[in-house]
């Protein structure tokens, strides 16, 4: 034991030499790892099917360059032009009704004072399902000869719906799916919001005799209207890329009714094995989303500015 | 003061938020009530809502996903031990390696000044990652996992889940480390502890149960994902939800059975959900507010 004092300062300083590298390079160490694997399984899988686009891909022949072929096949496409008006009603459709109706339960969310924990949490389940076993559950919900809701509205007088093969119909079945699974989100994210305005502003109001609906018009609603735009940004974007909902309750169907664009990116390609036009109708769907988002927060800052 | 308005005002909200909570708890208990219907009870001139009021429950269906008394060919959840297996080591390992490269990160983010390119502007392209339409991604995937002769490999879906989830991750763990006070680790530092050790010995035991939270939202989400799992697995590699959605397509009106099925693959989500609580609105709106 008697060598043990003075080995102990040599051991001490022996231990951040080791480690001297690491510990200079730390900075990188700990960030380098997630970001080369987002390059490598994010960016670089993007820049490949950039290349795509102007390429034809077979299983035994491998990629051939086509030039502007996917393009102009693209530019023709009424299919394309269908999904891309159909997609922008539903993301208009469903990020419109998902504000209103999440808004609404976020405000009632904040006076609730009895069993507010469990609300949230059932409220917040739809999120968290397996979208492919909630879309079979309002398979079953929608059908047309045994399901519950064609017989409440038989129960009620009103002729039966065909909810999943109606040309029209077949499309608002998905939204309505939409606004089940996805309100919560906006309404759980506004009352995050709520909750973190400062209180003092509607105490001075309250006491200063305002009425419930003044403070929520003139008080609530502008302080909350920032949060609403990047919270309804945030839906909107998802609602661009809905695939699983669209490819257990309509399969795209009746016809092409409700091909929205990820499907039909998927089904342009997947089923028919062109690959290069899959990446062409997913590069022109990222395009379009980017557009419609700038044009969306441009909207905004002028509303801001005004 | 409760003054007849406010008793409006009361009963307005919970009329609101019950009218709400039958709507999300409606196809649940659908699914749920469905899987123990018999054939009968499915395609009886009527729907049938409520367990031995208006129909004589039955575990037919459970019965035929776990062997005994099913014998109809590929149907049931057809190979469900291998089926449950893959989600299972999909979901897990994806998520754990989610968790590891994302909380390395979070914590630099944390920790570390990045004057070239900022901390904020690296959080927000992670972040970033996750807007772009996963459908621009399968095609790439697809021809390149090919090549590497990885489809229908489980290591693509564990690969692919990891990117996936990593913005997640870094985004929920960069909020609990900076909210744990750095001190201590200082003082570790200062006596003499490297930078991995003060990570290791003291960040991420504190950290616990946001690695925790992290892990459940990864596993959750991979556990759920369809469309990755459409387009690089095929058999061997296939996951509960491909199943899922094969059957229904497939088995057509035997109702009972998938509902059954699909009970099946909500579970894990649900009982997670359960677990979570409170924790489970901040990771579901994260980004939005903050």
């Amino acid at each position: 034991m008697s060598g043990a004092p003075a080995l102990a300062p040599a051991v001490s300083s022996a231990v951040p030499r080791q480690h001297a590298w690491a510990d200079q390079n730390a900075k990188y160490v700990f960030l380098l790892p997630a970001v080369l694997y987002l390059l490598l399984l994010g960016i670089f899988p993007l820049i490949f099917s950039v290349y795509l686009v102007f390429s034809s891909w077979q299983s035994g022949s491998g990629i051939t360059f086509v030039g502007l072929d996917n393009i102009r096949r693209l530019m023709v496409d009424v299919r394309f032009q269908d999904a891309v008006t159909r997609t922008l009603a539903y993301v208009a459709l469903t990020a419109g009704l998902e504000l209103a109706i999440g808004l609404l339960i976020a405000l009632a969310l904040q006076f609730a004072t009895i069993g507010k924990s469990a609300l949230r949490l059932a409220l917040a389940l739809p999120m968290l399902l397996p979208p492919i076993a909630i879309s079979f559950a309002w398979k079953l919900l929608f059908d047309y000869n045994k399901g519950p809701v064609n017989y409440a509205l038989d129960a009620i007088g009103l002729p039966r719906v065909t909810w999943l093969s109606g040309q029209t119909s077949a499309l608002v079945s998905l939204v309505v799916v939409d606004i089940w699974q996805w309100t919560p989100f906006i309404a759980l994210a506004t009352l995050a919001a709520l909750e973190s305005l400062p209180t003092e502003i509607y105490e001075a109001a309250l006491v200063d005799g305002a009425g419930l609906r003044a403070v929520l018009r003139d008080i609530t609603l502008p302080l909350l209207t920032p949060y609403l735009v990047a919270i309804v940004l945030l839906r909107a974007v998802d609602a661009f890329k809905v695939f699983d909902t669209v490819y257990v309750l309509t399969g795209g169907g009746p016809g092409t009714a409700t091909e929205l664009l990820s499907f039909y990116a998927y089904a342009a390609g997947f089923r028919t094995f062109n690959m290069g036009f899959t990446a062409t109708v997913a590069w022109a769907t990222a395009i379009l989303m980017t557009l419609v988002f700038l044009l969306y927060l441009r909207a905004f800052r002028r509303i801001e500015e005004a | 003061m409760p003054t007849t308005r406010n008793r409006l005002v009361v009963g307005i909200i919970y009329f609101v938020l019950g009218i709400w909570a039958l709507f999300t708890l409606l196809p649940i208990y659908w699914i749920a009530v469905t899987s123990i219907k018999s054939a009968k009870a499915v395609q009886g001139a009527r729907p049938t809502f409520i367990p031995w009021v208006d129909f004589t429950p039955t575990f037919d269906a459970f019965r035929s996903i776990f062997g005994t008394g099913g014998g109809y060919g590929v149907s049931g959840l057809g190979n469900l031990a291998m089926l449950a297996r893959n989600s299972f080591v999909a979901a897990f390992c994806s998520a754990l390696l989610a968790v590891i490269l994302g909380s390395m990160a979070a914590y630099a983010l944390t920790r570390f000044r990045y004057r070239r390119w900022r901390n904020n502007d690296i959080a927000f392209w992670i972040v970033a990652q996750r807007m772009f339409p996963p459908v621009a991604l399968i095609v790439p995937f697809y021809i390149l996992f090919n090549r590497l002769n990885l489809l229908d490999h489980l290591s693509t879906l564990i690969i692919v889940y990891t990117a996936g989830n990593l913005p997640l991750v870094v985004w929920l763990l960069r909020d609990y480390f900076a909210d744990l006070p750095v001190e201590i680790e200082e003082a570790a530092l200062v006596d003499g502890a490297s930078r991995f050790g003060a990570f290791f010995r003291i960040a991420l035991p504190l950290a616990l149960p946001g690695l925790v939270i992290a892990f459940l939202f990864a596993f959750v989400f991979a556990w759920n994902e369809f469309l990755f799992a459409l387009t690089l697995t095929l058999d061997k590699a296939k996951t509960l939800p491909l199943q899922l959605a094969g059957n229904i397509s497939v088995q057509g009106t035997r109702y009972w059975d998938i509902a059954a099925q699909g009970l099946i693959v909500m579970l894990p989500p649900l009982l997670i959900a359960l677990f979570l609580g409170r924790y489970l609105i901040r990771g579901l709106t994260m980004g939005a507010v903050k």
